[in-house]
């Protein structure tokens, strides 16, 4: 024994996974090196497993206890009680609404409304929707009308052969308007419901993978739905210890990915990345095969 | 002029909006549910429960081929197989249900089983499900010929296994101890301890949540493995081990080595978490292949380094301990130490 022995506490807070990776990663090293820490683990997680196969109805949150049921029936009677007549005007209203038929006839009408709205507000000032700037290009207030001249034809005597009409650019159909800030604002955003959203690419840019890392994702992810649907029926210690190990394994993962993504060279720090990432699907497959065997008992 | 009128319809429209709606409705809206001011909690069946008979002990045997293959699985109870020198498959179970043998397969020539099958035996009013085939009892003992292989899958309890040629088990919990086992071992533990002495074969020992112990090991043919996998915070000790190829891997663990690399051999331990200890000979050879991330990397044998490589959080190293032309060994870590020692100096192995 020696003075940095670890406290029933910490032992206890890290049976529990409640401490933080790297503290576990030293209490982890202490244990190893020291003869009276580890028989105190062990004495604890002795206790443990006793006491979560003993509390094992009452820890599971799948099971709600008397005592739950009794709050959520007492909360229930209290809120009836509470309610006030506007609180019940905006039930009525939202129940009303609730209606598929009521809503889209509303609906119809609202919409209906507030386009006419805008037809009226437009031609009252004689804009039409389709002659104001896209989206893309500010309008210029104040700017003058830009008509290009038109390009002239000539053949090769020189003589004038034919004027050809500028065809109608929509930068050159910006008109010099008294249209306030908001107007225009109002006029641009019609113009987004005629032309529609611009397409952006379906690839978050956050999902940017590390040569060879791709595959290990997958089968992790395939390998965690899997062991996530499973998992609900596990027993309460078991389910902590599995995710007290995947901490550990995620916090390798996460420290050698940045690692490598800020030295794509360095092959040791790939290769300790890989090794993380086999360590993540043998844990997963591990926790399937414990779940496998858990419910051919069952 | 225009524009009010085209204002007074718009109006008029949104007013009509409400009416129209309700009138609009093709059906009444269905009545809100009463919420009743006392509600029943669910009530949940007993979870499925393994009686014990009150008969006691049974004990049964059947003449069996000296090379007979055994499956069964037990529900609880403590478990104890032995291999004997008769051909006959003998079950103790104390204080627990009847059993019976059902012979999946006989031998051609002498009729006697050569695959076994025991079950629970069946019994009106008794539980129908994936369990309900398997033994229970206080303890279960079998005697088996010492040529034969046994495929065990139990829930919970300890599991001693002794002089017999296969063992194939899969323990949710409960320690495993298993010697004298000449054809492989195969072990799937997920909350206990598994030590595996003086055996030899392919060896395959996985321990969710708990230590491995593996000492005076060999192969039994040319090209078998020695694979041990510690998922949780077990420890995996290896000491005087034998095979040529061995792949070691723990996440939060320590690995313990003691021992010599035989030339040829193809040796990988792999921890996240954990340390990594080498306890060689002094004549020791071999090549030794280290990446380790965030740890250290110390021997204490004379390692000629050929490349090396430090970065933040990515190291590697080449060397050669010795001649080191034949014999490979890999060692990786994320955060864990590596140490390499010498046999004869102060180095204690222990969890």
């Amino acid at each position: 024994m020696n003075g940095n022995c670890l406290d029933i506490g910490t032992i206890q807070a890290f049976l529990d996974g409640e401490t933080r990776p790297e503290q576990a990663v030293k209490i982890s090293e202490h244990v190893s090196d020291c003869d009276t820490c580890t028989l105190l683990l062990a004495q604890a997680e002795e206790e443990s497993s006793m006491v979560f196969s003993v509390l094992d109805r009452e820890l599971n949150s799948l099971v709600p206890t008397q005592r739950l049921w009794t709050r959520i029936n007492a909360e229930i009677s209290e809120e009836k009680s509470r309610t006030s007549v506007w609180g019940r005007l905006a039930a009525f209203v939202t129940v009303s609404l609730a209606s598929p038929s009521f809503a889209s006839a509303a609906g119809i009408l609202i919409v209906f409304g507030m386009v006419a709205a805008v037809w009226v507000m437009n031609s009252g000032d004689g804009v039409t929707t389709g002659e104001v700037a896209v989206v893309n290009s500010p309008v210029a207030s104040g700017s003058k009308d830009s008509a290009p001249p038109a390009p002239v034809v000539q053949d090769q005597n020189n003589a004038t052969v034919a004027k050809i009409e500028a065809t109608p650019v929509k930068r050159e159909s910006v008109r010099v308007t008294n249209l306030s800030d908001s107007e225009v604002n109002r006029m641009i955003r019609a113009s987004y419901v005629v032309n529609g959203p611009r397409k952006v690419s379906a690839v978050p840019a956050s999902a940017q993978y590390l040569p060879g890392e791709e595959s290990y994702v997958k089968t992790i992810n395939e390998l965690q739905e899997t062991v996530t649907a499973q998992n609900a029926a596990a027993r309460p210690s078991g389910e902590v210890s599995f995710q007290r190990d995947l901490a550990v394994v995620d916090d390798s993962i996460s420290k050698m990915r940045r690692v490598v993504k800020k030295n794509p060279r360095n092959l040791a720090a790939r290769q300790v990345l890989y090794s993380s990432y086999q360590d993540k699907i043998e844990l997963l497959k591990s926790s399937a095969q414990r779940d496998e065997l858990m419910a051919s008992f069952q | 002029m225009y524009g009010r009128i085209v204002k007074l319809g718009l109006l008029l429209c949104l007013s009509a909006g409400f009416p129209l709606g309700v009138i609009a409705q093709k059906e009444a809206p269905k009545p809100k549910p009463e919420v009743k001011d006392k509600i029943k909690p669910p009530t949940y069946p007993a979870p499925p429960s393994f009686p014990r008979e009150p008969n006691g002990t049974n004990e049964k045997a059947i003449a069996a081929d000296p090379n007979v293959a055994i499956k069964l699985c037990i529900a609880q109870g403590e478990i104890k197989i032995n291999g004997t020198e008769t051909n006959e498959v003998r079950v103790f179970v104390r204080d627990g249900r009847k059993f019976e043998f059902k012979s999946l397969e006989k031998n051609a020539e002498t009729g006697k089983a050569n695959w076994i099958w025991i079950t629970a035996a069946g019994s009106p009013g008794r539980a129908v499900g994936p369990s309900a085939n398997c033994l229970s009892g206080e303890s279960v003992e079998i005697d088996m010929p010492m040529g034969g292989s046994i495929m065990l899958d139990a829930q919970g309890a300890g599991t001693e296994i002794d002089s017999i040629r296969k063992a194939t088990l899969n323990i949710l919990r409960g320690s495993i101890n298993v010697r004298n086992v000449v054809g492989g071992v195969g072990a799937v533990v997920h909350r206990g301890d598994v030590t595996v002495e003086s055996s030899s074969g392919a060896i395959d020992v996985q321990a969710t949540a708990g230590n491995v112990m593996v000492f005076d090991v060999k192969p039994g043919q040319v090209g078998d493995l020695l694979k041990v996998r510690s998922s949780g915070r077990g420890n995996v000790v290896l000491q005087n081990v034998s095979h040529r190829q061995i792949d070691v891997s723990s996440i939060s663990g320590n690995v313990s080595f003691a021992g010599k690399f035989l030339s040829g051999g193809i040796y990988k331990f792999k921890t996240s978490a954990g340390s990594i200890r080498m306890l060689l000979p002094e004549d020791t050879s071999c090549k030794v292949i280290a990446s380790y991330g965030f740890g250290t990397f110390d021997s204490r044998l004379p390692l000629k380094i050929e490349t090396e490589n430090e970065s933040e959080g990515g190291k590697s190293l080449v060397g050669r301990i010795g001649k080191g032309d034949t014999t490979n060994v890999s060692i990786t870590t994320t955060s864990g130490s590596i140490g390499i020692s010498q046999q004869g100096q102060k180095f204690e192995l222990k969890f």
